[in-house]
């Protein structure tokens, strides 16, 4: 859960790199898009998680 | 000028997601996990963005960047307590040297992960600080 938070702003930080070593101006956009999804998947997990009362599930 | 400027801050923003990395497989709980992934992480790319924005050529590309910066620093603290909140809640463990803050709200007692730092042969040499005949000592 943690490191998918990680990964997804990881990502983020992988795509606006290689948009400034390629060059091309579609990977800013796509880390924008990107960047807000990546927010509401781990807003809509921890609800998730949050509901299942007892499991064990981090 | 700018462009060794940029170029440090892309190195050392590089070592921090580096640094979160590193931590987020090698700390124990959730919640050492969540600080080292929060904290080091946001500070990798917002030290990345800041990069970007001193090389950005249009206002467009200038602003695109100021976008992804503000947008990660809002968001990465209020995802981290939702995930903080959610483990909490589903008695996630803690590790033993992982502390609560003095000054919260004391509402329930965490749970605790076996203690992994003692090595075991000191375990067996030192079973414990109680008395050997105690019938708790077991």
């Amino acid at each position: 859960m943690v490191a998918l938070d990680l990964v997804s702003m990881l990502l983020v930080v992988f795509l606006v790199v290689f948009k400034l070593v390629s060059g091309v101006d579609a990977y800013m956009y796509v880390a924008i898009g990107l960047a807000l999804i990546a927010f509401l998947a781990t807003v809509a997990f921890a609800n998730f998680i949050d509901r299942a009362e007892g499991t064990d599930d981090d | 000028m700018t462009e060794t400027l940029a170029n440090a801050l892309l190195l050392v923003g590089s070592f921090f997601c580096l640094v979160a990395g590193i931590g987020v497989v090698r700390l124990n709980d959730v919640f050492s996990r969540m600080h080292a992934a929060t904290k080091a992480g946001t500070l990798g790319l917002a030290l990345i963005c800041i990069a970007i924005m001193l090389l950005a050529d249009t206002w467009l590309h200038l602003a695109e960047a100021v976008f992804v910066f503000l947008f990660m620093i809002a968001s990465a603290p209020v995802g981290a307590h939702l995930i903080g909140r959610a483990a909490f809640h589903n008695y996630q463990p803690m590790d033993p040297k992982t502390q609560a803050d003095p000054e919260s709200e004391p509402f329930r007692h965490p749970v605790r992960l076996p203690d992994s730092s003692l090595p075991t042969s000191e375990l067996v040499a030192e079973p414990s600080h109680k008395s050997p005949d105690d019938p708790d000592n077991g």
